[in-house]
Order: C-alpha cells, then structure tokens, then sequence
C-alpha cells in the first residue's frame, strides 16, 4: 500500500543511525555476544518502518573487526564505523554480504531485458543464492544474505527456499526481509528467528527529526503522520518539496470538498479519481495514497469524537476535526471507515474503480 | 549431478544432490552454536514429541519387518515429518540385533545418518529440485544397490511442489521400487498431492503437538542445556508454538539470548510483547462495560508503548474464549491451563456479561488478526473492531429476559428521543407506537409501555453502567436519524432471513407482515392477521429479536411498533402527527381468551428459551 521506501536510501544510508527499535538491536547485539546466533531471521513490519536498517546495523555488528567493548546497561549494536568491514559495509561492497531484492535478480538475469516486468522474486534466484550461499565467506565470520522483498516470493519461491533456510551451511545466515509476515509461508516462518518491528512511539521519531535539525512544529506534525514509521517521517523530512505533506493537505482538502459537494460533483470527482488509476503508475498510485490518508483522517475522527484527540494522526489539524465531529455521528465514522477499508481492498483486487470509487461517494459518504 | 539447461543463471547447477542434513550429533564447530531445533532433532522413537500413534505403527512395522516401499508423512510445520523419516532411514538400516529396539543410534549406520555421512539417505529438496528431469535422474540412479547401508532411503521433503509432470514420472517407481529402495515423502500440504501418488503410499498424518508434551519437551531440553527457567515460562512459548515444536524451539532459543540464560515468565512476556494479563483484561472490561474512549485510549497507550498489536489481539481472543466457556460451562475443565490470577478476572467479568454478548465479542475480533497485518494504520483494525463491537449493541438484548418494571424509569427518556415533540413524559408511559388513535380502554397497560422499554430491559440485565455509556457511545444520536423507507423495504427480506437464523417460528410469522412507514427511528409493520399481529404486539421478546436483526443490518436501532391492518385504514390519518398516545389494541386488536394468549406466550418461551 505505501509505496516502498525501504529500497530508497536516497535519504539516508541504511547504516546510519537506527531509529527505535532497541529492543530488536538489545537481542541481536546479545545473540552475538553470547554466539547464539540463528541461521535465519525474519525482520518484518510496515514499510518505512526501519527493517533494512536493522538489518544493516546487524551485519555490521556481525562483521565489525574492532567492536567497541561493551558498556553496561547500553543497548543496541556495536561497531565501530571505522574498520575495513564497516566501510564496506556501509559502501555495499562487502563481499560477504549479499543484498538479494528485486534489483539484484534484474542485475542477475543481466540482458535478458525483462527485468522491468518482475515484481516477484523468482525460484531461480533463490536457486542462485543456494549456489552463492554454499560459498564459505571470505573475510568476515560470516556469509550473510539479506533478502530484501522477500514478500514477493511466490509459493513456488517460497518453498524452494524451505530446505535451505532450515539447514543451511555451516557461517551462513539469511535475513528475510518482509512488509508484513502474512505474505510469508508458516513453514517458511517456522524456520526463522521472527523480529516483528513494532511501531516506533511517536516521541522517539520526533526525537529523531529533532536531532536532524527540524523545526519543533514541523516535527511533530511529521511524526504524527509517520504513525510509527521514522523511514516515512526522514523521507519527508528530506524532501524539501513537502511531498507528503502536500498530498496530506490536499486529501483533506479533496475530502472536505466532498462532504459538502452535492452527487454530481461527486461523481465528477470520483470520474477523475478513475482517469488517475487508468493512467497507471504515480497517478495511479496517488490515488491510493489518498486513500489512505482518508482512512487516516477518519481514524482521527472516531479518536476525537471520542475525546482521545491526543493519539490522533494529524495534530495540526485538529481545529479541522473537531468542526468535522460535531456534525457527524459515530455511526456514520464508523460506516466510512468500514467502507474506506472496503474499498481499498476491492481496488486491490481489480474491482472497477469507478464502481468502488462511485459507490463510495454516492451511496456511503455522509453529506455535511 | 546434472547440470542446469535451462536456468537463467549460467553456470549454474543444482542436479539432484545430495543435501546432506547438516550434522545432527556433533556439537559445533566454529562460533555459531546450532539453533535448538536442529540440535535437538529426536535420535530415537522414544524422543519424538506427540505422535504416539505414529511411533508405534512404525515401530511395529520394523519389529515385524513389514515395512512399506513408501511412505507418505502430512502434517502441519514443526510436528516432525522430516525427523520421522530420517528416524524410520535409521530404523532399516540399523545393525541392532533386536529389531524391537531400533533405531538404537549407536551403531554404525545410525551413526553415518545422524551425523549425515550416509550415502545411502537421500534427502531431495523437493521444491527447489521439483522438474520432471530430476526424477528421471532419480529412477535412473535408483536401480544402483546401495553402497554401504541395507537400504536405499528417499526422503524427498517438501514434496507437494513438484510439478504435476515429475509427479506422474515417479508414479511407476514409486509403485515398484526396487527391494532395496525405500521412500519417504514428506509435506504440509497433502492436498495438492495426486491420489495416484498417495494411493501408492503409506499416509501418516501428524497432529499438532499438546500443550503439556511441548512443555514437557522445552523443559528436557533446558535441563540438558543447563538453562534455569520457570514452567509458566516455558508454558507461555508452548501456547505462542500453536503445536508446532519447531516454533517452540525458536522461541526458546530467541529467549535464551534475550534473557541472558535464565527464562522467567516477565522475560517471556517483554520478548514476546504478550501484555500481562491487566492489559488484556482492562480492555475486555472496557469492551464489556461498552466503554469506547477508554478503549480507543487503551489501544492507543499500548501501540505507544511498543507491544504488539497481533499478540495483544492473540491474548484478547483467547481471554475472550475463556469467558465464553465458562459462561456456557461453569464446571467445565477446559479452562485448567489458565494462570489462577488470569483465571480470577475471567470469573469477575463473566458475571457482568451475557453469553451471547462474548460469542459477538469474539467473532468480531477473531477476524482481526489478518487485518492487523495488512492496514497501514497498525492499531486501525483493532479500533474498528472495537467500535463495530460496541455500536450495534445487538444479540445481547435477546438472552435477556423482560424485566417490565426495571425499565420503566427508563421510558420517558427513551419516549423523548424517539418522539420530541408534542408529547409530555408522562409518568403512565401511555405511549403506544402503533399510530392507531385513541381507543382509551387497554387491556394491559405494563404491556403498551414495553415497546419504549425494551432497550432498557435488556440493559437492566447488565451492569448498570452500560445504559449511559451507550448513550455517549452516540445511540441516541443515531435514533434520531431518519431512517430511509426505502432502505428499511430493501432490508426487509434480509431482516426475516436473519431472524430465520434465530427463531423459525418468528419468521414464519414475519412473512405475513411488511413494514408500511416509517418515522424517525420507528418502524411499522402491519399484518394481515389477527394472530401474527398479536404476536408481536404482545410479545416483548419477538419484537426486540426483530429490532436486533433490524439493527444489525441497517447498521441503525429501530423501533418496531405494529400495526394491524383493519386498522391502519383508521389509523393512516393519524400516523403523521405524533398524537400516537393511546393504545394500539383497539376493538378487535383485544385478545378475549388471556387463556389461550397465555399459553401462546407460554409456547414462544418455551421456543425461545
């Protein structure tokens, strides 16, 4: 549903500084340190939700030379930054360390030019890191594969992967990172050190966006709308073109718009919202997108209708809310959430979004 | 080996090997200690966990020597197919004189498989070798007596992705290996398996593992580990294991390292974000007391504390069981495996709540858990399942029995919601909903009031703090909502399908009445006869079942009032003012034999209850 921002480390490289999560890092860095380590993890959770940074920080503290000693009481990993491995590392040139994705099976398939296509990691490039993963590593300790998008498999995929995960060779250890763990198989699971990252509190990310030189205000409200997810929040805040804050206002906008608009301008909107999806790509993501952020505004009009204002998503619109509340009934917030949700999934699964988007408007949106 | 034709990564080659199962005695080498499940594979029959019926049959078959050419082991993850057949390779092969005693794993052959050196254990990946071309490669090498062990022993794991083509290949050789060939198919889903093949088989299906058997199993395996760690503990990671001994022991590993070594019941729960178990029982108060804000804000406070939200739910559900059971069973024995304090709470909260209440409760948020995982907003799903849980109000008012005067300080309130103007809250709840005008003489004047008093009733059954909290939760905003008569027309045949869920009886009665009008939150039907019409206007319980059902599906409370249709010629005038004071039962509406009108009710009880 959010468009992956994991792959995107445009903003940030994935070795900087973790964001949350210390829990995960406290258990991996101790796993190290008492040589207990699994042959398999699985890190899932939302996207912008911080999994590729984990995993990188893992690998670090896996393979730094020179780890920093240990400090009582100090949670997360240990490396140094500095070492040979490090570096590599954090440049991606670390022969013993294989990021498997989506990119990497388009650069294996090389020229057969229908890398474009695959959305799905496919059962030969799991075959090819059977091959690679027999390799002993050749500087570090281990050889590790983070397997990125490891979601996409298909069961085909998923299962020719099973025996390996189970019993692989000897100093090899496989990452899976997933965006939710359902798209995984049990037995695929079953195998696996399982780190469901949990949302981060909205605090820490706050912290974070602080500590990078935002604005107090702009900050909050970014942390708000991250819902948990810093790689959202940094993404924001590094787009010095307020990308996400802009669809923000302008769904509410939209939304607003509507609650007063009578069936025609409805439809005339739900009419174009149809032209963006038919037009693939951005647009048609946008659409989606927008969605979403109803789905969200929504969620904060059930928070404040029922005095729990505080939790809410969008912080700085809460004048907004509040007018929106005291003309609508819990009944009908309830409705437009369930209908929301309903028509996200039926847009998921190839339902004409003139009908999905018209019903919507038309049948279910409370008029104001 | 072969090599790859056809894959589209040159060079590379992935033949038919031999995957040796990576060692299983030897402890390790280099710094990685090897994951508990792997260590702890069972070496003999006596160590495998759970499947007594299987071990016996197997171990009987190799007393006897009657073992098949081939055998097909189904089950769920982590119940121990692959072990079993690396079990039953040892088992044949074993040099033990008394064949009642193997696999002893002690001789040689026992050994070489343990520690994955024998030849003669092939174990084929199935789903990453899963072509026609590897099972030609297979039938080919099959007919080669085996080089060191008795038997020749295919475990071939994973088996349901083979193709449907390499799946016919085998069927020959699987119906007639040579004499020294023996298979062992093993996988998860047996149904995407042709019958040809598992006709040829042996079908071995393996059952979750107990509870207690898992338990028991983490317990020897922590004793042997030297790891100090309390049962509760050790019980909280069978329960997450969900029968599988696999994710038990993935746990318990996870849990080894977070804990430092030694396992309690609080680091269980921080690792595995299980709440104690007030999280879980504050918000089933909450949901039970019909307290929204306070579970939004519950909710809230737990994702900014970091737990999981798909445990959180796990626990809630679970809790939720526990109350359902010891609602519609007292004395049962279902319940021993609860903690005495979680055990405490479910006893509290199941007097304040009705049966039917939990099954709604817990239908609503068993579906949760798929959501959970799919929604952008993390605590979205959980909040929606809390407002759909406590919005419609509906089932419980049906367990409740009538209570007439319980209500009546309710009424004039209710009254004045439903019709604000022109009428006074008249102490003699005078209000008959039936647009029917006059007609002073009623013949059961407790009975007019019911219409006004149902919803009352059926709190007045509950704690007593649901009747406001549901008013805050915005019902009686909601009643004030016109309804659409064309929506209450269009939900109708929906209305009397699910009462025909209910109660066969009513529905049949409701197929002579139609809805006629409706006002505000009011629903008329009018009936043709006499009898249904009584029915209803009678009987408390029928119409609030009706109201329920209506509820539930128009996402909005009505008010049935009834309407019998010699009347309503009279009576059309009047429906548009609201002078509706008066009774419904005017002339013939009277029923003349309280007998046989008692023994009517007296049935539907009976029915009903």
């Amino acid at each position: 549903m959010w468009e992956d921002i994991d792959s995107e480390d445009s903003f940030e490289p994935l070795t900087d500084a973790l964001i949350g999560h210390e829990w995960a890092a406290g258990l991996l860095q101790s796993s190290i340190d008492s040589q207990k380590l699994s042959h398999a993890y699985v890190f899932s959770g939302p996207a912008g939700i911080g999994k590729s940074y984990l995993a990188h920080h893992f690998v670090m503290a896996l393979c730094c030379e020179t780890p920093p000693p240990r400090v009582e009481g100090q949670l997360g990993f240990r490396f140094c930054r500095t070492c040979r491995a490090c570096r590599m590392i954090r440049e991606d040139k670390f022969p013993d360390v294989t990021v498997v994705g989506l990119d990497w099976q388009a650069r294996m398939e090389g020229s057969t030019g229908s890398s474009g296509a695959n959305a799905n990691l496919k059962i030969d490039t799991i075959r090819a890191i059977q091959l690679e993963i027999s390799r002993a590593p050749s500087e570090a300790p281990w050889r590790v594969f983070i397997v990125e998008d490891a979601a996409t498999m298909q069961p085909a995929a998923a299962n020719a992967f099973l025996k390996t995960l189970e019993e692989p060779p000897a100093r090899a250890i496989i990452i899976l990172i997933s965006d939710s763990d359902r798209a995984l198989l049990p037995t695929i699971i079953s195998r696996c050190q399982v780190f469901e990252l949990r949302s981060v509190p909205t605090a820490a990310v706050e912290a974070a966006l602080l500590e990078r030189g935002a604005e107090p205000q702009p900050a909050r409200t970014l942390a708000a709308l991250s819902v948990g997810r810093p790689g959202f929040a940094l993404r924001a805040f590094y787009d010095k073109t307020h990308q996400d804050v802009n669809d923000r206002d302008e769904a509410v906008m939209h939304l607003e718009d509507l609650l007063k608009s009578d069936r025609a301008a409805r439809l005339a909107f739900s009419e174009e919202l149809n032209s963006r999806w038919m037009s693939q790509g951005e647009r048609r993501a946008s659409v989606l997108t927008m969605l979403n952020l109803w789905l969200g505004w929504w969620r904060d009009l059930l928070l404040v209708y029922n005095g729990q204002a505080r939790y809410a998503t969008n912080q700085d619109k809460l004048d907004t809310l509040q007018t929106q509340v005291d003309r609508l009934q819990l009944s009908q917030i309830k409705e437009m959430l369930q209908w929301l949700t309903r028509a996200q999934s039926e847009l998921d699964s190839n339902v004409s979004p003139r009908l999905a988007l018209g019903d919507l408007f038309i049948n279910h949106l409370p008029r104001l | 080996m072969t090599t790859d034709s056809n894959g589209a990564f040159p060079g590379l080659d992935w033949g038919l090997p031999i995957e040796p199962p990576a060692s299983t005695s030897t402890r390790p080498n280099g710094n990685r200690s090897q994951t508990l499940y792997r260590k702890w594979r069972s070496q003999t029959f006596n160590e495998l966990v759970g499947q007594e019926a299987i071990t016996r049959t197997l171990r009987n078959a190799i007393a006897s020597g009657r073992t098949s050419h081939a055998y097909l082991f189904c089950g769920p993850r982590g119940t121990g197919k692959t072990s079993t057949g690396r079990l039953l390779a040892k088992a044949v092969n074993c040099l033990d004189p008394d064949p009642k005693v193997r696999p002893c794993d002690k001789c040689e052959a026992c050994r070489s498989i343990a520690e994955a050196r024998a030849l003669d254990l092939i174990e084929i990946d199935a789903a990453s070798n899963r072509g026609i071309d590897e099972v030609r490669e297979l039938r080919d090498k099959i007919n080669f007596q085996p080089s060191y062990l008795k038997k020749k022993v295919y475990i071939i794991d994973e088996v349901h992705m083979m193709t449907e083509a390499a799946f016919n290949a085998l069927l020959k050789t699987l119906e007639e290996p040579p004499p020294h060939a023996l298979f062992i198919l093993a996988t998860t889903d047996p149904q995407d398996i042709p019958a040809t093949v598992v006709s040829r088989c042996q079908r071995f299906d393996f059952q979750r593992i107990g509870l207690e058997q898992i338990v028991k199993r983490l317990e020897f395996i922590c004793g042997e580990e030297k790891i100090p760690a309390q049962v509760e503990a050790l019980e909280t990671v069978a329960r997450q294991a969900t029968g599988s001994l696999r994710d038990a022991l993935s746990l318990l590993d996870q849990l080894i390292v977070y804990s430092g070594g030694n396992i309690t019941l609080d680091a269980v729960r921080l690792m595995l974000g299980v709440m104690n178990i007030e999280a879980v029982s504050d918000f089933s108060e909450a949901l039970i007391a019909g307290d929204m804000p306070g579970g939004l804000e519950q909710i809230n406070r737990l994702v900014q504390a970091g737990t999981d939200l798909k445990r959180f739910n796990r626990d809630l559900v679970e809790h939720l069981r526990a109350l359902m059971l010891l609602k519609a069973n007292p004395s049962g024995k279902e319940l021993l495996d609860m903690t005495t304090e979680a055990m405490e709470r479910v006893q509290v909260q199941s007097k304040k709540v009705e049966l039917a209440q939990v099954v709604y409760f817990l239908k609503i948020f068993s579906g949760v858990d798929y959501n959970l995982k799919v929604s952008p907003y993390g605590q979205l799903p959980l909040e929606m399942a809390l407002m759909e849980a406590l919005l419609p109000p509906a089932v419980t008012q049906v367990q409740a029995a009538p209570v007439v005067q319980a209500a009546q300080p309710q009424a004039p309130r209710q009254m004045q919601n439903v019709t604000p103007p022109a009428r006074p809250a008249a102490p003699p709840p005078v209000a008959s909903w039936s647009p029917v005008a006059a007609a002073p003489s009623r013949p059961a004047p407790a009975r007019e009031a019911a219409p006004e008093a149902e919803r009352p009733q059926a709190q007045s059954v509950q704690p007593a703090t649901e009747a406001p909290v549901e008013e805050e939760a915005g019902l009686s905003d909601s009643e004030l909502v016109e309804l659409v008569f064309e929506l209450v027309q269009q939900s109708w045949p929906r209305v009397v399908k699910s009462v025909d869920g209910q109660s066969k009886m009513i529905a049949a009665l409701l197929k002579e009445a139609r809805p006629t009008a409706c006002r505000g939150s009011n629903v008329m039907l009018s009936f043709d006869y006499e009898f249904h019409y009584k029915q209803f206007k009678d009987n408390v319980r029928n119409r609030t079942m009706i109201e329920d059902h209506f509820a539930k599906i128009i996402g909005q409370k009505v008010i049935i009032k009834c309407l019998f249709d010699k009347e309503q010629a009279e009576g059309g005038k009047d429906s548009g003012s609201s002078s509706g004071s008066g009774s419904a039962s005017s002339g013939g509406a009277v029923p003349d034999d309280e007998k046989t009108r008692k023994a009517l009710e007296l049935f539907n009880a009976r029915l009903l209850d």
